[in-house]
């Protein structure tokens, strides 16, 4: 097996990475989420927040160039020195570890709900972790590949679903068109910038795109992509479930999915979305095992991260069983990761981009 | 902090099972290899590793004493021996050089005798009764011994007799004093056989012998003529039995290499087309042609395919079905990793196109090298009908191998684990289909998969015509029986009949094999967590065929990685567009044909029409 820090990735793989990094969390409790931050108005959200993370995503692009050659992790480090940079590496890390606890869970619950009722749900998780773990371990190049693979299938499964709802939808509902407000509005989608901080992923693995230089129109590219998936999503399901009805679905995706009706023959044909929804979901948990591992492998400068993987895999299996239900998954996910760990993973680049600015400001006087 | 990472490092480096650095480096960089007395004299350290580790350490060691520095070239390590000009030469005990059949590079003496009493000891003559020596003169002046040596059963006795022993012995006073050189004028005058080579040592001249060329030795020359005589019974060229096509060539390989080397050449008339012979087998040493066209395939391909042949070390390989096992990547992953066909327009294709190709001799499949998971679907019809239809072909393949691997699994899915998915009309039907099936789903389709892999098997050890009857008789009779009896129901033989369909429509028969192991462990994951089990195993296969290579060459491309290519992976495009060859191979020359390709129809404006009176339009021409 090649030396996984030689394996690269090309574009188009990094780009349909990096979207279904971003955009998988629809397939889960996400539109109710949106819903709660912006009512009539949720499909605006996501809106917002894109937005606010792709300046987000400039900052730490912009300090990825003040120190080129390196990574977010070895960025951080160089800007505010070891130990400042160990702690912010730390956070990174700490917002993927604990989005895959979470989605690990949450994606398990839905498996349990949707097509395996009366299966424990450990099993259920203990499958997805293995599955995630076996790609995991065959590294950065396989994930990817993967995605790009599996692509044209999720475009199309989106595509299909949001065509098919169409007979359901009343998009008199998504009045008044601002929901809560503007100010609120923006508010809430700023603070839950942290829906699209998964994007950080490019930062960490820039070492390994085959074209490095052109990081920052992958990361546009992708936030664009999944911001139109999640839009276009989330203004579907509000057609279909209108708010207030919309806070107690708990998975809108799947919901939605079982009212399609094509006549008497085909009916109830939500089982096959799941079958495309649990492949996307082990690519997300891939993705986000796999990033999490490697942020800890170059903060203490390790040569493998593979070694990490089982002691990751057991640690999410348990935390993962930690929140009594899912309700209180979720709100751990976007109370709280999403939107405080989100904002602190585009507000410390921030901060270690001005500390390099003026590091490098005192440079040029000493001189 | 810095303790913390030190500890983990450590950790790791217990996880990481590596061997310490001091054992691996005492082996690669010994210096020098200690001679044979030196190695009796020392006695073998205790090696207290356990039997796995000690195994691997034991390669490594062999590895590095025979093996130059490796050189990487797409991810591959080349570990033989470059000369100065950058041309590959086998390793040391290669088989090709090697002491291994106790065969020893001695040259030739000038001494007949001398020369004659080896090779009888080499081939074991008057114990070996197909091994002839004939002794004669050759009526010079003064007359000169000679002596032939051949295989009785390999060599052609007509040829022997008159293209080599009536000249020798009946043509006389030649000494003209054109030449004093007794073999010159013998190799120039005397034999009216088409090829002769000198050889100067009892390696060669064994070699020679026992592929069936006749090696004439003469006094006072410590150089031998071998003079090409092979000939044996062998099949004639017959049609494909594995890719039969309706429309093409209907001819396939047979177990002559050179015959079918000139199945190629004839589809192949290039003086590029390169067939390298090396030797494969230290104990039967068979002829093993790899095929390649000099200035378009891709140089380092080339060499990592006969690196791979050259450093397999096995004793008897007979067919490219055993050589394809050494020299794969993967030996764990079910998928195939070469492209075996036995049809000569296909080999000639895929070189066409930038692969390597391998014949064995003896063997009537060949191998082209690197497989990508595509080309396994594809069949050389594809390419001889229309566009239209050959893309209709491999969109009914592709359901074939979707059918053959996923609709047992599928079926037992939706009956076990979600019925709601089924109409209610059809539920009902296999519900009353069921009634008196005592067995669960999971069962009664493991003993019909059970029942057809039986059926086929059976199907293809019975001798002569009863094979194929049996089949048919045994598939109807036992399923018609198996329903009657309650064993089954009525759908599932239907579902395995249609699975079964889809698995032979499948072209390529590894894959095909594949398939048929892959469907079991998607009916045990559909058994255990319905369609759960069967999307985790769809991502567990994804991700291992991404991460799999042939020859260095991802197996999903040009799709995963994405390269450029004609699109010619799961649709088959028109041949005028397929412009290019497929770049994930590295090929010297990318451009197959010209943009515009249908080089009669004329640029839009001018003004020359065709012969039917219509004006030429752009088709062809890429925008």
């Amino acid at each position: 097996m090649a030396n996984e820090s030689n394996q690269k990735i090309g574009t188009r793989e990094a780009i349909a990475a990096t979207v279904y990094f971003l955009s998988t969390k629809l397939l889960i409790s996400f539109p109710q989420h949106m819903a709660e931050m912006g009512q009539t108005a949720a499909w605006v959200v996501p809106i917002i927040s894109f937005i606010t993370a792709t300046l987000g995503f400039l900052i730490i692009i912009a300090l990825l160039k003040c120190y080129p050659g390196g990574n977010l992790i070895q960025a951080s480090e160089e800007a505010a020195g070891p130990v400042i940079g160990i702690i912010a590496s730390l956070g990174y890390f700490a917002f993927f570890f604990a989005t895959t606890v979470i989605l690990i869970r949450e994606f398990s619950e839905t498996v349990s709900t949707a097509l395996l009722p009366r299966t424990p749900l450990s099993v259920i998780m203990a499958v997805f972790i293995i599955a995630t773990l076996v790609a995991a371990y065959m590294g950065l190049e396989a994930i990817t590949r993967a995605a790009l693979v599996g692509m044209p299938l999720i475009i199309g499964t989106l595509i299909l679903l949001n065509v098919l709802l169409l007979p359901q939808s009343d998009f008199d509902t998504i009045f008044p068109l601002f929901g809560p407000g503007l100010g609120k509005l923006l508010y809430n989608g700023v603070i839950h910038s942290g829906i699209a901080g998964e994007v950080l992923f490019l930062s960490i693995i820039v070492g390994q795109l085959d074209e490095e230089h052109k990081v920052q129109k992958m990361g546009l590219a992708s936030l664009l992509v999944a911001a139109s998936f999640m839009v276009v999503s989330t203004l579907n399901y509000s057609a279909v479930f209108p708010y207030p009805l919309s806070l107690h679905i708990a998975y809108p995706g799947y919901e939605a999915s079982t009212l399609i009706y094509m006549g008497r023959f085909l009916q109830r044909i939500e089982v096959a979305f799941v079958f495309l929804w649990v492949i996307s979901a082990c690519i997300h948990l891939a993705l986000s095992g796999y990033t999490a591992a490697r942020i800890i492998q170059d903060m203490l400068k390790l040569p493998s991260y593979k070694p990490l993987l089982p002691a990751f895999a057991i640690l999410g299996f348990t935390f993962a069983l930690v929140p009594s239900d899912v309700p209180e998954a979720t709100y751990v996910d976007f109370m709280i990761v999403k939107t405080y760990g989100g904002l602190a993973i585009f507000v410390i680049p921030l901060i270690l981009l001005l500390t390099a600015r003026l590091k490098a400001g005192s440079k040029i006087n000493r001189r | 902090m810095q303790l913390i990472g030190m500890f983990l490092q450590k950790l790791i480096s217990l996880l990481s099972f590596n061997p310490p650095e001091d054992e691996t480096r005492s082996d690669a960089c010994a210096g020098r290899e200690p001679n044979v007395q030196e190695q009796k004299m020392q006695k073998p350290p205790q090696d207290t590793r356990s039997g796995r580790r000690r195994i691997r350490a034991r390669r490594k060691s062999a590895v590095s004493q025979n093996r130059v520095l490796p050189r990487r070239i797409e991810g591959i390590n080349l570990g033989s021996k470059q000369d100065s000009s950058g041309e590959i030469s086998p390793p040391d005990d290669s088989p090709s050089t090697g002491k291994t059949d106790g065969c020893e590079m001695k040259p030739l003496t000038k001494g007949l005798d001398a020369n004659l009493n080896a090779l009888k000891k080499i081939l074991h003559h008057g114990t070996n009764a197909d091994v002839v020596i004939r002794e004669f003169d050759i009526p010079t002046i003064p007359e000169t011994r000679a002596s032939i040596i051949f295989i009785d059963s390999l060599a052609s006795r007509d040829t022997i007799d008159f293209a080599i022993l009536q000249p020798l012995m009946l043509i006389a006073n030649l000494n003209d004093g054109k030449t004093d050189d007794r073999l010159e004028m013998v190799k120039r005058r005397l034999l009216p056989g088409n090829q002769v080579t000198e050889v100067d040592n009892l390696r060669a001249v064994t070699e020679d012998v026992l592929s069936g060329a006749t090696c004439l030795l003469i006094e006072e020359s410590d150089i031998a003529l071998s003079i090409e005589t092979r000939s044996w019974e062998h099949r004639s060229i017959d049609k494909p039995s594995a890719e039969m096509v309706v429309r093409g060539p209907q001819e396939a390989f047979n177990e002559t290499l050179k015959s079918n080397l000139a199945l190629i050449r004839r589809r192949m008339r290039t003086p590029d087309l390169i067939s390298e012979m090396l030797k494969v087998g230290t104990l039967s040493r068979v002829d093993c042609a790899v095929l390649y066209i000099e200035g378009l395939t891709n140089p380092e391909l080339v060499d990592e395919v006969k690196r791979r042949i050259l450093e397999t070390k096995a004793d008897h390989i007979q067919d490219t079905g055993i050589l394809e096992q050494f020299i794969e990547e993967k030996p764990y992953v079910l998928a195939p990793q070469t492209i075996s066909t036995e049809r000569p327009d296909r080999m000639a294709a895929f070189l066409a196109e930038g692969y390597v190709g391998i014949m064995l001799d003896g063997s009537p499949f060949g191998l082209v090298l690197p497989a990508t998971f595509w080309s396994l679907l594809q069949s050389a019809e594809d390419y001889f009908l229309r566009w239209p239809f050959g893309a209709f072909l491999r969109a009914i393949r592709t359901l074939a191998l979707i059918l053959a691997i996923f609709l047992p699994a599928i079926y037992l899915a939706l009956t076990n684990f979600h019925p709601e998915m089924i109409p209610t009309d059809l539920l009902l039907a296999i519900a009353a289909s069921r009634e008196k099936v005592p067995f669960p789903t999971a069962v009664e389709v493991l003993i019909m998969e059970i029942s057809i892999e039986l059926i086929r098997e059976a199907g293809v050890r019975i001798p002569g015509v009863i094979g194929p009857t049996l089949g048919i008789v045994g598939a109807l009779i036992l399923g018609q029986a198996a329903v009657a009896a309650s064993i089954v129901s009525p759908i599932l033989v239907v579902i395995v009949a249609i699975t079964a369909l889809g698995a032979f429509a499948v072209p390529n028969f590894n894959m095909a094999f594949a398939i048929r192991l892959y469907r079991f462990v998607y009916v045990l994951l559909a058994a255990a967590l319905g369609f759960y089990g069967v999307a985790i195993g769809v991502f567990i296969q994804l991700t291992t065929y991404v991460n799999l290579k042939s020859f260095g060459v991802p197996y999903m491309s040009p799709v995963a990685p994405y390269t450029r290519s004609s699109g010619d992976a799961l649709f088959r495009y028109p041949v005028w567009k397929s412009e290019i060859r497929p770049s994930f191979l590295k090929p010297q020359q990318e451009e197959r044909q010209p943009p515009i390709s249908r080089g009669w129809i004329e640029d839009e404006g001018s003004g020359k029409s065709e012969p039917g009176g219509a004006k030429g339009k752009n088709h062809g021409k890429r925008k």
